[in-house]
């Protein structure tokens, strides 16, 4: 089995499940105030301060929460004023996001989704005009789960700065974290979301960043991590995150690694018509391709066929028809159909690289024959 | 008192010398469709009672028969020992959130002291005196609170009647194999057909890689969906994937469907043969989509003659259809975006009124029966 799917999700390291499995041992409620429970609580606490270290951020907190999806949803509703006017999402957001700024305008607010430029990147002079003084919430994707492209949050910053410094900046780092270097204080965003289960830890566990803004909770109840998120910690999943994150190892190292696969892949497919939507200044960790007279999903199924798994997009998507992300970087929707995404993990080899991408060569060349 | 749901049937009455058959089919339903809740249930001078369950269990109860085909209505009902100031107290009980309603006894003990209507009358003033905000309506009412005295010394106080699937009871007319695609129309076909009593066995064409597992998944869901009302479903799942690159790659695109629709039925009459089925059901509707003409349908028909087609829905709209569809649970699934087999290589242009001779002609260039051959021996079973 070749996986090429991790940007969906990633398989959970033995390290991880180790950790998981010790905390089913230790099986305490945090909020008792026995021994054991106590010591749970202050394990979670030595978590959030491995996870608060590696996103390179000096203060704030770290805020527990079943997914990613919660955690987008604490920081823009749980920053929520009456005075917010508008809001700023892109047209690279993941449904967790961009949807609640549909939501947020079919409440009737002010919201804006900039435009992306052909590189998939965020269209910062687009951005600039976008951002004026009604300006309350800007939020963007780091890394694009469809492309890899990469945002510059410091430039986004610079900006929010210049024509709003009351703006609060969130972003959404969850195809970043552990695979570009992150330093938040460096970047000067206030909110900064993170998943465990695309890291090699469990699902079930994702963490908000927040550096000094005052939340309010969107879930009440018994008062669990600082009244903002209730609920009985999913402590095991909590604890395999922090292994995942002290096992990244060396990033940069990594990322020339998992580069050189992207390299590879792309060396075997080159000369097919398909049209290559991850540049080289993208993350290396995903691959974006649309093949041409073909749909992406036969390609995904056939590829099935053999054991290697890819996807036709962001796997939170695939069930909707249609690549907002692509189309916003100029692909017809007639084409973005041929589309399939790629993504690798450290943990992929050289040799499976070669395999997955002459299979996908294999097949796309099948099919057309077929098709013609 | 206790809580009791008494059943009632329909068209059985008209079976005649076969109404024990009808009954005996009805009633093993009823029991299968109970097994696993507590409860008691037996027949008693021309009713069905179900009694002796867990209150908790009521709505679950009560969800279940309501999809029994043979049933045609029920009522929650309370049984109490036939004692004229028992029945007086119970009603005095009784609370509503309607404007109108009207009182009926039915004196079968002719033993019971006071004439129907005599009674029908000193009820509704009990009522009328505790619910000063109703009113009596004995035509237009909201609701009929029905006292029907047995001969058994039981008395049944009834308020709400709550309306059963009808129909005839599953099982009673063969079975038939449905043609489940997973869009809309199919399942709806199936519960039609059910409803006059035929068992379904199920028969799904997939086209991986061209569609995907999901599609599948999806058309298991649909029946398991309409097993409440329609039995378990043995689930035949065909590939079709080989079948369809051969006719686009030998016939002529417009031909594409038309060709696809009649091997799928002379797959199907082959199915029905293995799996004793008396007919072939399909979700079929005049004037939907190209492939559901009269011309085309005559066409389908004469690619096997073996088994007849049933299409129950030959003349329903859409909108009709999406109605049942939505009413016994199967419209959620319906509409998931997955593709089905029909849409794939689906030509720009299909003939719309294709003439026998020519799809004969086009289909000469296939080896069908190689083909057909090739894809029974893949075909998979699925229990549902």
């Amino acid at each position: 089995m070749i996986y090429l799917d991790n940007a969906a999700t990633t398989k959970p390291s033995k390290q991880c499940i180790e950790t998981y499995n010790k905390y089913t041992e230790e099986f305490y409620n945090p909020s008792g105030i026995y021994m054991p429970s106590i010591k749970v609580k202050n394990d979670i606490q030595s978590a959030r301060q491995t996870i608060q270290k590696a996103l390179g951020a000096t203060t704030g907190n770290i805020i527990f929460t079943s997914s990613a999806t919660e955690a987008n949803n604490l920081a823009v509703f749980g920053s929520m004023r009456s005075n917010f006017k508008k809001f700023v999402f892109t047209m690279a957001d993941h449904p967790s996001t961009y949807n609640i700024g549909v939501e947020l305008k079919n409440r009737g607010y002010d919201v804006e989704f900039c435009p992306l430029t052909q590189d998939g990147q965020i269209d910062y002079n687009a951005l600039e005009q976008i951002l004026d003084d009604k300006t309350s919430f800007i939020s963007v994707i780091h890394v694009s789960n469809e492309t890899g492209a990469i945002n510059d949050l410091k430039r986004i910053n610079e900006l929010r700065i210049k024509k709003c410094p009351n703006a609060i900046l969130h972003a959404d780092g969850v195809q970043a974290f552990g695979k570009i270097k992150i330093n938040l204080d460096y970047f000067g965003v206030d909110l900064y979301t993170i998943s465990g289960h695309k890291m090699n830890s469990l699902k079930g566990c994702a963490c908000l960043y927040s550096r000094n803004i005052i939340l309010k909770p969107t879930i009440y109840g018994g008062g669990q991590e600082g009244n903002l998120r209730s609920g009985t910690e999913n402590v095991g999943a909590i604890m395999s995150l922090k292994t995942a994150v002290e096992n990244i190892g060396n990033i940069k190292e990594n990322y020339d690694y998992v580069q050189n696969l992207k390299n590879e892949f792309i060396k075997n497919i080159i000369d097919l018509p398909c049209k290559i939507n991850s540049d080289n200044r993208c993350s290396p960790y995903i691959l974006s391709l649309t093949f041409k007279g073909v749909k992406g999903e036969t390609l995904v199924h056939m590829m099935e066929q053999k054991d290697i798994y890819i996807s036709t997009g962001s796997a939170c998507s695939s069930r909707h028809t249609g690549n907002r992300t692509l189309e916003s970087m100029n692909i017809s929707p007639k084409d973005v159909i041929g589309s399939v995404r790629i993504s690798f993990s450290k943990n992929n080899t050289l040799e499976e690289i070669k395999v997955a991408s002459k299979e996908l060569a294999e097949s796309y060349k099948q099919l057309i024959k077929k098709l013609s | 008192m206790k809580r009791v749901i008494l059943l009632r049937f329909g068209e059985l009455y008209l079976k005649g010398k076969n109404r024990n058959y009808f009954e005996k089919v009805l009633i093993s339903n009823i029991k299968l469709n109970l097994k696993g809740l507590n409860c008691d249930f037996y027949r008693s001078t021309g009713r069905y009672i179900v009694t002796d369950y867990d209150e908790m269990d009521e709505s679950i109860i009560i969800d279940k028969l309501t999809k029994i085909f043979g049933l045609v209505s029920l009522s929650k009902a309370v049984e109490i020992k036939t004692d004229i100031n028992d029945i007086r107290e119970y009603i005095s009980t009784l609370k509503f959130d309607v404007e109108t309603f009207r009182v009926s006894v039915t004196r079968a003990d002719k033993n019971f002291p006071v004439q129907s209507n005599i009674f029908e009358r000193e009820l509704g003033g009990i009522i009328l005196s505790k619910n000063p905000k109703l009113k009596v309506s004995l035509k237009n009412f909201d609701t009929e609170i029905i006292v029907d005295i047995r001969e058994s010394g039981k008395t049944y106080i009834l308020t709400d009647k709550i309306q059963c699937a009808g129909g005839m009871p599953l099982g009673t007319a063969g079975k038939g194999l449905l043609l489940l695609s997973g869009g809309i129309d199919s399942p709806v076909a199936g519960y039609m057909m059910s409803k006059r009593g035929m068992s379904i066995v199920g028969l799904h064409f997939h086209s991986f890689p061209y569609t995907s597992e999901l599609a599948k998944q999806k058309v298991i869901t649909l029946a398991k969906e309409i097993s409440p009302y329609c039995g378990k479903i043995r689930l035949y799942m065909c590939p079709f994937t080989e079948i369809q690159e051969e006719i686009h790659k030998h016939c002529a695109p417009e031909f594409m469907i038309t060709i696809m629709r009649r091997i799928m039925m002379k797959i199907a009459a082959k199915v029905a043969a293995m799996a004793n089925c008396k007919a072939i059901i399909t979700g079929e509707n005049l004037g939907q989509v190209a492939s559901q003409t009269v011309e085309s349908m005559t066409v389908t028909n004469f690619s096997q003659t073996e088994v007849p087609i049933f299409r129950p829905l030959i003349a329903f709209d859409k909108k009709e259809i999406i109605e049942i569809s939505r009413q016994i649970g199967t419209y959620d699934t319906s509409i998931l975006p997955y593709e089905d087999c029909c849409t794939v290589f689906l030509p720009k242009n299909p003939v719309i009124k294709p003439k026998l001779e020519k799809v004969q002609k086009e289909e000469s260039k296939l080896d069908i029966e190689n083909l057909i051959q090739t894809a029974i021996s893949k075909i998979e079973l699925i229990e549902c």
